[in-house]
């Protein structure tokens, strides 16, 4: 919570100090102040809320600060402080751009990746019009990286194309399972994306593949007498190959987590005619190696705006399928057979069935400031701690 | 690394900032994005890069904000968040000046400790040649303190001093050893002072601390599970067999209150078109588990137009503690645990050479792109010597 | 309370008066005409000119009744959705918004300084300054 005190006091002196003249900074920053209460069909929490109600989880500040350091080149920050991460701040943006010409842009630094349709602004909820996207989707993971990230932008009379590269790296952590400090080694990362708007219609593809490596993952405990993934990875290389095959030791290797190549894709089709609002996008992720879930995502959202007011209805899903290791393992009864079971438990860990209906308003009571409710139903197949219902209600500005 | 010295101090500062909204604040702010490549002769890590690009280590952000309070009083905050650390903000600096006099200056808070030449500024890479000054003498010298500080400036003709007097403290989490370590520095206080004359600066300075390091009795050792197991079986040994020797090496090996002494000479010729640097290091340590070190580099830079190519030569030092001398040999006894403390010593004493050869192009007002080729040699150390290719781009704004 | 009673009617009144908008330029502008399509991709940060000619484009602040009939008219956007456009492209270091004046007499000394520049001002409100290249409404 200190830094909590800090970031507020940051902000303070950046409100307080917003008539002054800076040096040569533009200033801009987002607001949603986010609260709601869950009903879970079993247990107390439910998508970051609780059955009373709670401010944390889609309360977010951003604040950006850029400077043009000369008529091409522009350097910019972003620090972002999310209630679902203890208000803790952290540097979503930090590059040095490049205008090459009006269409191309060359920025290096730390950027947001343009995973999907609204990865890259995912915390500016006012830009949309969900409190956020649908979490089926838009599971929150780190996703900035440092590298090397190129824009073309250009306007041609019968479309707006935007094409975009970005090639780089990152740390991340995140705690797993059992209390376990596990940190993600994103490498070799890059991406494409193609976005093409005419008139009313916006389509966009994405392509990203990545090399990943989660170090710490050996020390994911499991019940004894392997007591922890490395564990089971030892008995599996020790088993003789006379009697399983190489199998075992190919199954410990997968079991590593490390230098794992994995693809994101996603597709996106936006239709804006008139009132209307129709978005869909569908995801896939597909893994090459390793103990992680294959899994397509999708929704599909439609909204009508009269005046300052929106509603909409919005439908999720999520499949992630289980990684298939054991099947290399040949099934022997008492030798094999509780190991192959130790081994579906690790990747069945990551396996879920998800899906979520929604229904919400947008209300626009003045220019940079939006007010929003929603209402979500979400039930994971034969895990009520993970179903139920959320009810949940957002400011969200920008200045 | 993370500074967690009176966190009441700084929240202070902090909470005063914002009261003070008719004062005008001045922002700046400096940006680094480094990438780069590692060819280590064992293993695919070195010096914090990897066989394949990764744009971590050398990128850094610094935002300061600044305010005037009156004629004679200032106060400045500066964020840094370092990408080898997951680009996590941190305060390294938050601290009032208060100026008696055009010469005299006086500052409370926390402040970047001027230990070497470079420490002053040492993560703005726009302020010099180099992506990052050589490790082998800044490793581990970027370290900001608690407490106070007295600057002095004057000119003497032509020539300009500068004298600086601290003394203050520090706290900061290391890893090292995959253990978190919290060295705690207390009763640091010393002195730079250095000389500006026409193209010739002299700088020399030396501090001492009060160093213990917290958790180090964690790090893993083989067959006593870690110092700390050490420390209780060298404690066990009958004072009877092996005298008192073994129980001085058990206090030694605690890490509490060590002393440290560093010191440092170095000049700086900047003559038209040409630079020459050189800097000399010197840690003295008593009593303590930790590694005598003299560290010292040589670099030459000529500068043509927009662009500079600059040739660095670096090297450390490092002499092992002596521990186990006053430990008896008793075969099969202390004979074990005597390779073992001396196998441990050693290890934190490797000496190191680094050649590098650079460029750095100031690519428009503010900004500087700068490409490094480096070739490190660690004795006998096959996984921390290799080649090293870093490129990077330094903002400041 | 006749005031009270007013003032919350004009809460829920349409604007009554809805403004003309002229789009112009410094008298010593080199533009003569207008595409209103080229208009419209300046003021969303799609180009940076307008035919051959680089133009910088001049914004009025959100609360003026112009902005919210240039919006309407030009851009089909109402001051929210023009809010949240930008939003994408400032919080994505992908473009900066043209910048905000508060009040026509401000832009027009704006095209004064700087014949490369667009505006917009009520039409009510041109004067020998400013060249008008097109009438909104």
């Amino acid at each position: 919570m200190k830094s909590t005190k800090w970031l507020v006091s940051l902000a303070g002196v950046l409100i307080c100090s917003s008539n002054i003249a800076f040096a040569d900074f533009t200033w801009n920053g987002f607001l949603t102040v986010g609260g709601g209460i869950a009903d879970p069909d079993e247990g107390e929490t439910l998508e970051g809320y609780e059955d009373t109600f709670t401010f944390q989880e889609d309360s977010v500040l951003g604040l950006q600060a850029s400077s043009e350091l000369s008529d091409k080149v522009t350097a910019t920050v972003q620090v972002l402080a999310k209630g679902s991460r203890e208000f803790e701040p952290e540097i979503s943006w930090a590059n040095i751009s490049y205008n090459v010409n009006d269409d191309l842009m060359v920025r290096v630094g730390r950027y947001q990746m343009p995973l999907y349709l609204y990865s890259d602004y995912l915390k500016v909820s006012y830009a949309y019009h969900w409190i956020s996207p649908p979490s089926d989707v838009y599971v929150d993971v780190a996703s900035s990286q440092n590298g090397i990230n190129v824009v073309y932008d250009k306007s041609f009379s019968f479309a707006d194309v935007t094409a975009e590269f970005y090639y780089g790296s990152d740390d991340a952590d995140l705690s797993g399972t059992g209390g376990t400090d596990l940190v993600t080694e994103w490498r070799k990362q890059w991406g494409l994306v193609g976005t093409m708007a005419f008139d009313w219609v916006t389509v966009r593809l994405s392509y990203n593949p990545v090399h990943l490596t989660v170090d710490g993952y050996g020390n994911v405990p499991l019940p004894a007498p392997l007591n922890n993934i490395d564990g089971l990875r030892a008995v599996l290389n020790s088993l003789p190959v006379g009697l399983v095959g190489t199998g075992a030791s190919q199954v410990a290797d997968d079991l590593a987590y490390e230098d794992d190549k994995l693809i994101y894709g996603s597709a996106a089709l936006k239709l804006e005619p008139g009132n209307f609002l129709f978005v869909t996008e569908f995801t896939d992720l597909d893994y090459k190696s390793g103990p992680g879930a294959d899994g397509n995502t999708w929704y599909v959202s439609g909204g009508y705006r009269f005046g300052d007011w929106m509603v909409h209805l919005t439908h999720s899903e999520s499949d992630q399928d289980a990684a298939d290791l054991s099947s290399k393992i040949p099934l022997i009864p008492t030798v094999t057979d509780g190991l192959i079971a130790a081994v579906d438990g690790v990747t069945g860990f990551y396996e879920i069935e998800k899906e979520t209906d929604s229904l919400g308003v947008r209300w626009n009571f003045s220019p940079g400031v939006a007010f929003k409710a929603e209402y979500a139903d979400t039930e994971v197949t034969d895990n009520p701690s993970r179903s139920g219902k959320v009810l949940r209600f957002a400011i969200d500005a920008v200045f | 690394m993370k500074l967690m010295y009176p966190k009441k101090l700084l929240m202070g500062l902090m909470f005063f900032l914002p009261s003070i909204c008719f004062a005008e604040i001045t922002w700046n702010g400096f940006l680094s994005v480094g990438g780069g490549i590692a060819d280590a002769d064992e293993g695919d890590e070195l010096a914090g890069y990897e066989d394949v690009a990764t744009f971590q280590q050398d990128s850094v952000l610094g935002l300061q904000a600044s305010t005037d309070i009156n004629d004679h009083v200032s106060v400045t905050v500066q964020i840094l968040a370092n990408g080898a650390n997951g680009f996590d903000p941190q305060v390294t600096w938050a601290n009032v000046n208060y100026q008696f006099s055009n010469d005299l200056a006086f500052k409370l808070g926390r402040y970047q400790t001027p230990l070497y030449l470079y420490s002053d500024f040492l993560d703005v890479g726009y302020a010099y040649h180099w992506i990052s000054p050589p490790s082998e003498v800044y490793l581990g010298a970027g370290s900001t303190q608690d407490g106070i500080e007295l600057i002095y400036q004057k000119s003497f003709g032509d020539a300009y001093f500068t004298g600086q007097f601290f003394y203050g403290g520090a706290s900061e989490i290391v890893e090292s050893s995959g253990v978190d370590l919290s060295v705690d520095s207390r009763k640091r206080g010393g002195f730079a002072v250095s000389m500006v004359y026409d193209w010739l600066t002299v700088r020399a300075g030396a501090q001492s601390t009060e160093t213990s390091i917290e958790g180090y009795s964690d790090i893993a050792l083989p067959g006593v599970g870690s110092v700390g197991g050490l420390i209780a079986t060298l404690n066990s040994l009958p004072v009877g067999l092996v005298g008192t020797g073994a129980q001085n090496t058990a206090e030694i090996l605690a890490f509490q209150e060590d002393e440290f002494v560093y010191s440092s000479l170095s000049i700086k010729a900047e003559l038209g078109q040409f630079l020459v640097v050189t800097e000399f290091t010197d840690l003295a340590v008593d009593d303590s588990p930790a590694a005598e070190q003299q560290s010292w580099y040589v670099s030459g830079g000529y500068s043509f137009g927009d662009w500079m190519i600059h040739l660095t030569h670096s090297e450390t030092d490092n002499e092992a503690p002596d521990l186990t001398s006053d430990i008896p040999v008793i075969p099969t006894v202390t004979d074990g645990l005597i390779a073992l403390i001396d196998g441990f010593t050693a290890a934190t004493a490797i000496d190191q050479k680094t050649n590098s050869i650079g460029v750095r192009w100031d690519f428009t007002s503010g900004v500087a792109i700068k490409a490094e080729y480096s070739d490190i040699d660690a004795d006998n150390t096959p996984a921390s010597s290799g080649n090293l290719f870093r490129v990077a781009i330094d903002a400041v704004f | 309370m006749k005031k009270l009673l007013i003032f919350i009617m004009t809460l829920f009144m349409p604007i009554a008066v809805v403004a003309e908008v002229a789009v112009v330029v410094a008298a010593s502008s080199p533009l003569s005409s207008i595409d209103l399509k080229e208009l419209e991709k300046l003021y969303l940060g799609k180009s940076k000119s307008l035919g051959d000619v680089s133009v910088s484009a001049l914004n009025q602040v959100d609360s003026s009744d112009v902005t919210t009939e240039f919006n309407r008219v030009l851009l089909n956007k109402s001051n929210s959705q023009v809010k949240a456009y930008w939003s994408k492209l400032v919080f994505t270091g992908k473009g900066t918004p043209p910048k905000e004046f508060n009040s026509d007499s401000e832009v027009i000394q704006a095209l004064k300084n700087d014949s490369s520049a667009i505006g917009y001002i009520d039409a009510g409100a041109v004067s020998g300054d400013v060249k008008v290249l097109t009438t909104l409404k």
